[in-house]
């Protein structure tokens, strides 16, 4: 009867009705928006950090090194690489359940391609991987056994190449969109033939000597991968620093770690920490990248807020006019037999409606504003790599929240007015 | 039983007071019809308010079967007026955007205990403006309906809790004579079959002497309380 009675109530002041349930409407929308684009941005991120390294990975550097461009030059100021001996260490840690070297030639080199009928040359870094590590792009036994079968091959030419994924869209943003060239794709490239040029640099003048040019194919592309180099099979870029000079042909740019748990990275971190090298891990990449986060969903939050407060406002608003306005039919229901509690009641389960109606219409805005908004933003925004299908993730339980959050602000914001129409004297009230 | 001793009533408007009952002294016994009649101002319809737990009293004592009306708390009041009054106003005080069958379960929703099914509210309410003669005009809203219907409807209401005492002021007040008669006809006959105390504030001394004791109220004094002259005869 409450709910008939607060329908009939709502139905007869409908413009009234309809101005309050629009107020909240477009919070709830908002706040839909909002933690759809929140969820959305840290799953894309979340992708693209694990697309780099599971969470139970370790990278690990020599100490005061990285892996920028200029920390790879040799020079006298070079960190210390890598060494076998430090390799084999970490393989005995408790826990450890894999290490893959990474290897670097020694020198900076130049990268030469031809495509879309130009060709373009490039300071490269030539880097060496384990076949294993690259499991995700060499898929197939040919690719692995064209992989592995390199490196007694050498120096037969051309070598088996694999370039990181975000080099088309490094290419197609900046190369392609600046000299209005057809974008490119990683279909289209697979099976081209590189020209390296070791120890040939455009920048870097000193490091230039006449060595013959490699030949290589690129036969895939690869998150693991260094976004600034072309990579090799590892023995084949350890033979080529044999040539250049033997103190590189034993020592690691880095180690991927692999760690039997996410929950032992730390204990494993901080074992290698001791062993004088620095360690970083798709964890500590990850809770930066909440910190920083935090800030993002922080202000989306606090306008969905202030827009809800807005809502909320609007809906006491409401019911202090009705409950002055209804005070005649107060009255009669406390002549009727009315007590304070059903008065209260009354106006509650009108606000709980409006909350109920708010929500659902809200809801349904929200998400109907979220497939126009992606829609928007998939046409604006650039194909890259590992960009998600939708910028807004949402879930059942965050969308069943923000519908109670509706009836629970509805009717909060409505018990003061009902708590005072309740109050009102059944005569005083009778007689208005 | 209703007794009220030494019953006063006192309005303070700022700084001015107002009397608007002194002294009322009266009792009313189970199943009698009273008419409480007086010039406009008198305090007739005060008594009434304070009879039907409406209003505070000043001084005094109201009892009703034993139960000291000032002593209730908010609760006990509203089932009070719930459960043992029945209210027929002048001016009908229908709810313009409810039908009449939904006007008429509206004391039932507030009707505490048992809980009712909807279906039940439903069939008493429609037994009801059967009763009354608008049982054809159920599903119509206040504005579709004649004065004369409205207070049947009002009538229908106050009675769906089966109360002991049914409180009418100026039920006729907005009714042309003849309509006034045959809700005057109509609430004796439910006194009659009801047994129901039955309390009608007016000034037309024909109506009240259709009760059995006429209560003359005057300057919020109690003038007279006599037996009517169509019972003396």
């Amino acid at each position: 009867m409450y709910y008939r009675l607060a329908i009939k109530n709502l139905m007869s002041q409908r413009l009234r009705t309809f101005l309050t349930t629009l107020g909240l409407t477009v919070g709830i929308a908002s706040l839909v928006v909002f933690t759809g684009l929140s969820a959305g941005l840290r799953q894309a991120i979340y992708t693209n950090i694990l697309n780099n390294g599971s969470l139970t990975e370790l990278t690990v550097q020599g100490k005061s090194g990285g892996s920028s461009l200029l920390s790879l030059i040799p020079t006298s100021q070079t960190k210390s690489h890598i060494t076998p001996q430090n390799m084999a260490d970490i393989e005995k840690i408790p826990h450890v359940t894999k290490v893959y070297p990474e290897m670097n030639y020694g020198n900076v080199s130049s990268l030469q391609i031809s495509i879309v009928g130009q060709t373009f040359q490039t300071d490269t870094m030539i880097f060496g991987m384990p076949e294993e590590y690259l499991a995700d792009t060499l898929t197939t036994p040919e690719l692995q056994n064209e992989w592995n079968n390199a490196t007694q091959n050498y120096p037969a030419q051309p070598y088996p190449a694999i370039l990181s994924s975000r080099i088309i869209d490094l290419y197609n943003f900046t190369v392609a969109a600046s000299s209005k060239l057809p974008h490119l794709t990683e279909q289209e490239l697979t099976g081209l033939d590189l020209k390296l040029l070791p120890d040939q640099s455009t920048f870097f003048n000193s490091v230039n000597a006449n060595t013959n040019p490699e030949t290589a194919k690129l036969i895939g592309f690869s998150d693991k991968t260094s976004l600034i180099g072309v990579t090799l099979p590892i023995d084949v870029v350890r033979k080529m620093n044999q040539q250049l000079d033997p103190k590189y042909q034993d020592s690691y740019l880095q180690l991927y770690v692999e760690v039997d748990s996410a929950d032992h990275t730390d204990e494993v971190q901080q074992t290698i920490d001791k062993m004088g090298l620095d360690t970083t891990s798709t964890q500590q990449q990850i809770q930066t990248f909440e910190q920083n986060f935090r800030f993002i969903s922080l202000g989306l939050s606090m306008i969905s807020f202030v827009i809800l407060i807005v809502a909320g406002l609007m809906i006491a608003n409401t019911f202090f006019s009705a409950t002055s306005e209804r005070k005649n039919e107060i009255g009669i229901f406390r002549a009727l037999g009315a007590s304070r509690t059903n008065i209260q009641m009354i106006f509650l389960t009108e606000a709980s409606l409006l909350g109920i109606l708010g929500g659902v219409v809200g809801i349904i805005v929200g998400l109907v504003g979220e497939f126009v908004l992606n829609i928007i933003a998939q046409k604006i925004l650039p194909d890259v790599t590992n960009k998600p299908a939708s910028i807004f993730l949402d879930n059942w339980l965050t969308l069943l929240g923000i519908f109670l959050l509706s009836i629970f602000l509805s009717t909060f914001f409505a018990f003061i007015p009902a708590n005072q129409a309740a109050h009102l004297e059944p005569l005083d009230a009778l007689n208005e | 039983m209703i007794e009220l001793k030494n019953v006063q009533k006192v309005y303070k408007t700022g700084d001015e007071t107002v009397t608007a009952l002194k002294n009322i002294n009266l009792t009313i016994q189970d199943g009698e019809f009273i008419a409480i009649v007086g010039p406009s101002g008198s305090g007739k319809s005060t008594l009434l308010h304070l009879i039907g737990g409406l209003d505070k009293i000043s001084d005094g004592e109201i009892l009703v079967d034993g139960k000291n009306l000032q002593k209730l708390k908010d609760k006990e009041l509203s089932h009070y007026r719930n459960k043992e009054i029945g209210f027929v106003f002048q001016d009908f005080h229908l709810q313009s955007h409810l039908t009449l069958l939904e006007n008429v379960e509206i004391p039932l929703m507030f009707a505490t205990g048992k809980k009712r099914k909807e279906a039940t509210m439903q069939k008493k309410a429609k037994e009801l403006l059967t009763l009354v003669d608008v049982g054809d005009r159920m599903n119509h809203r206040p504005a579709e309906i004649s004065g004369g219907q409205k207070q049947r409807t009002a009538i229908a209401r106050a009675i769906i809790n089966k109360p002991h005492i049914l409180l009418a002021d100026e039920p006729t007040g907005n009714l042309d004579s003849q309509t006034g008669k045959s809700i005057i006809d109509l609430l004796k006959k439910l006194h009659k079959k009801e047994n129901m105390t039955l309390i009608v504030v007016t000034h037309d001394r024909e109506i009240a002497n259709e009760a059995e004791r006429i209560v003359e109220i005057k300057d919020g004094k109690l003038i007279e309380s006599k037996r009517s002259e169509k019972f003396t005869r």
